[in-house]
């Protein structure tokens, strides 16, 4: 089973998208912040991380950047509500395989976009 | 009196005297000559004897009494005349004759026969005029001598002679040797030439020392010191004191003068007043307006055509900094101004073409500022003689209006979370994924979801306009197919179409269409939005009706998307592309609305993109919106 890391410090959002996700037929932990994300990846291994950017102590960019500097290959859907050119294009450099709008995306589309990305 | 007739009488005084003195000179030679005359006589009269002298008049006057008698002679003329004839040079003839006229003078007697019978030597010698004073004999001798008893003969016998003007003394001297000599003397007609020159002399030259000395006076009292008067009266004027006047002395031209003087006087007075009054109003209206202008926030200056600062109020020096230096041209004071234009150029333009310049936004050190500029018209000849700028500073506002964009900008993103919360949540219930929903459920829910996209639409619409205000809606371009995105976003419509029963047309062109370069996610985004607002319009009566196209047309492509609906009321048209604006007549079709600001967000996308969005549109008859793409 595909093993998915739901980075998302809104509960509101987490819950819903990884119930979603299992009855999809995912393997889901969330993590809430950037500290913890990080903490997940270092002992565990992801097919998918799906990583919110804005997020207290430790945000999105900085997992990005971190996920670059350890090598790890693990591809990674920016999912958030910051639209802005300059966003798009520095997570784009910081290595995340897709993006989406989190108000203008449906969770079926999530889960296309998720199969899609690991196959 | 006048002036110049009182010059005229000083120099016909000048003419007279200097005349007489002329004529004296003129007669002193003439008696001079007459004196060197006589002088020939002294000469020649040498030295006779009595005997020969009375012989030789004897004889002389022999023949002049045949002569008379033979009535030869009739008048002392004739007697002269002959006298010259028997001898010129004979001393008798010639006494005779100078004695014969002074007998005719003397007595006035014309008879000249009669005096020249008895013309003897003792008669001779008895008319002679003996002066007892001056002579030397005694007066019982001169009865012996005018008897002819010439031992009683005194030395000299002073005889006067009186010939033309002078009178001419003589004196005859008998010798005791018996000889005669006669001597004429011109003492007395010296001495009384001496005396009639030295007087004239005398007058001559007082003349020439008073004339000047009074017509220097007489200048002086009449001319000289009116003038001087006047001229300290016009410096005291000159200085200011316009109290003074001229005397007016005289009623000559100098009088006149200081008349006329006074009266222009006077004038200035007058004149000096109705300046005053002038420059009282003027200054006051100066005072007004240089308050005006001062009390004014905004930065006012004034330049001439070569942009030469000619006014600045205080504002504008504390725009430019205060040491705002004289004859500064606004092309230094440009250099200040950050701005998308150069300031400087862009001004001498306008100034020169005599038309107002607006330029939104510049910066002028840590402020920015509204650029007005307006050409100023010489208001006498209509010339444009350079430009007032007003410099209006909008920092405050821009600053209000950079903070509401933010608000804007981050309650919008602080909002997306709660409907992503609510979207998400939504989703799973309405696809049964947590448990069975009933119809009555299902119902409710799907309105609650379709609020919540509504809400979201709203939310990126308020994004979206914050970024244009803020300058920052750019967007990633490729090569796209238009008529790929109006299918696509014609396809979505569809369903949205029937159901408010609107017939929605699209034919796809034949041939392919050349590519343009666009944000397809924007581009698409404009679309829905007219076609979505053509839809929701023409659902009225029963036959609404919406026809999308997409042509080729001089280098651009064009999107037409034309409506039988209900048009945009004329007073709405103007400002159809303003932020939150909704035609006045829509808000019945679409009671829940839109935000106002699809068609904002749509002429941003359109113009970034270097295209054209524009509409024709008659109320209750339809709409046509027309967008443009440029071909590269």
């Amino acid at each position: 089973m595909k093993k998915i890391l739901i980075v998302e410090d809104e509960e509101g959002i987490a819950k819903p998208l990884a119930m979603k996700l299992r009855l999809s037929g995912f393997e889901i932990e969330n993590a809430y912040d950037g500290e913890q994300a990080l903490a997940a990846l270092g002992k565990g291994k992801y097919d998918l991380i799906l990583l919110d950017l804005m997020m207290p102590k430790v945000d999105g960019f900085a997992v990005l950047g971190e996920l670059q500097k350890r090598h790890d290959p693990t591809p990674v859907i920016v999912a958030t509500n910051l639209n802005s050119p300059e966003d798009v294009s520095r997570v784009f450099e910081l290595g995340c395989t897709n993006y989406y709008v989190k108000a203008d995306t449906t969770l079926d589309q999530i889960v296309d976009n998720a199969r899609k990305t690991i196959k | 009196m006048k002036l110049n007739f009182k010059v005229a009488i000083l120099l016909t005084i000048s003419f007279f005297v200097i005349s007489s003195a002329f004529i004296s000179a003129s007669l002193m030679a003439l008696g001079r000559n007459q004196a060197d005359d006589l002088a020939l006589f002294k000469n020649e009269f040498v030295e006779t004897n009595v005997e020969s002298f009375q012989n030789s008049s004897d004889l002389f006057f022999s023949y002049f009494d045949n002569e008379i008698s033979a009535g030869k002679i009739k008048s002392i003329d004739d007697a002269v005349v002959f006298a010259d004839k028997v001898d010129p040079s004979d001393n008798n003839a010639i006494i005779m004759k100078l004695a014969s006229r002074e007998i005719v003078d003397g007595n006035g007697d014309p008879s000249i026969a009669a005096l020249l019978t008895k013309a003897t030597v003792d008669s001779f010698v008895s008319q002679w005029t003996l002066d007892p004073d001056k002579n030397d004999f005694a007066v019982d001798n001169l009865d012996k001598f005018t008897a002819g008893d010439m031992t009683v003969a005194p030395a000299r016998i002073r005889v006067k002679f009186y010939e033309n003007l002078g009178l001419i003394v003589g004196y005859v001297k008998v010798f005791e040797t018996g000889k005669v000599r006669v001597d004429f003397i011109q003492q007395q007609n010296a001495a009384f030439y001496r005396t009639y020159l030295t007087i004239l002399l005398a007058i001559f030259l007082l003349a020439i020392t008073i004339i000047p000395l009074f017509s220097t006076l007489f200048m002086k009292r009449t001319v000289v010191d009116p003038i001087k008067r006047l001229n300290a009266v016009t410096k005291k004027i000159t200085e200011g004191d316009l109290t003074k006047r001229a005397d007016v002395a005289s009623h000559d031209e100098i009088g006149g003068l200081s008349t006329s003087f006074n009266s222009m006087t006077e004038k200035l007075v007058d004149s000096n007043r109705n300046l005053s009054a002038k420059v009282k109003e003027l200054s006051e209206e100066h005072g007004r307006l240089s308050s005006l202008v001062e009390s004014v926030k905004l930065g006012v200056v004034m330049v001439d055509l070569r942009l030469t600062v000619i006014l600045a109020n205080s504002a504008a020096k504390t725009i430019f900094g205060k040491d705002l230096p004289k004859n500064l041209t606004f092309k230094d004071i440009s250099e200040k101004i950050k701005g998308s234009v150069n300031i400087s150029q862009a001004l001498s333009y306008y100034v020169h073409a005599g038309k107002p310049l607006n330029i939104q936004e510049v910066m002028i050190g840590e402020n920015y500022y509204r650029l007005f500029m307006s050409p100023v018209r010489d208001i006498v000849e209509h010339i444009f003689i350079g430009a007032v700028v007003v410099m209006e500073d909008i920092t405050e506002q821009k600053k209000l209006d950079k903070m509401r964009t933010e608000i804007v900008s981050v309650t919008s993103h602080q909002l997306r979370t709660p409907a992503t919360i609510v979207k998400g949540n939504l989703e799973m219930v309405l696809g049964g994924d947590v448990g069975k929903v009933t119809k009555a459920q299902r119902e409710l829910l799907d309105d609650t979801y379709l609020g919540n996209e509504r809400m979201i639409h709203l939310i990126n619409d308020l994004m979206d306009a914050a970024k244009i205000n803020e300058g920052k809606l750019v967007f990633p371009i490729e090569p796209i197919r238009l008529e790929d995105i109006v299918e696509e976003v014609v396809k979505e419509n569809e369903p949205f179409a029937k159901e408010k029963h609107v017939e929605l047309d699209f034919v796809r062109p034949s041939a392919p269409l050349p590519m343009v370069k666009i944000n397809s996610q924007r581009v698409k985004q404009v679309f829905q939005n007219i076609i979505d607002n053509a839809v929701k319009y023409s659902a009225v009566g029963d036959k609404g009706n919406v026809e999308v196209e997409v042509n080729e047309d001089k280098g651009f492509l064009r999107l037409s998307v034309k409506d039988n609906g209900i048009g945009i009321p004329k007073a709405d048209q103007g400002k159809i592309f303003e932020r939150f604006s909704r035609g006045s007549n829509s808000t019945k079709l679409d009671p829940g609305g839109g935000s106002g600001l699809g068609l904002y967000i749509a002429k941003a996308v359109v113009e970034q993109g270097g295209g054209k969005i524009w509409f024709d549109s008659v109320e209750g008859k339809g709409t046509t919106f027309y967008t443009t793409f440029p071909i590269n």
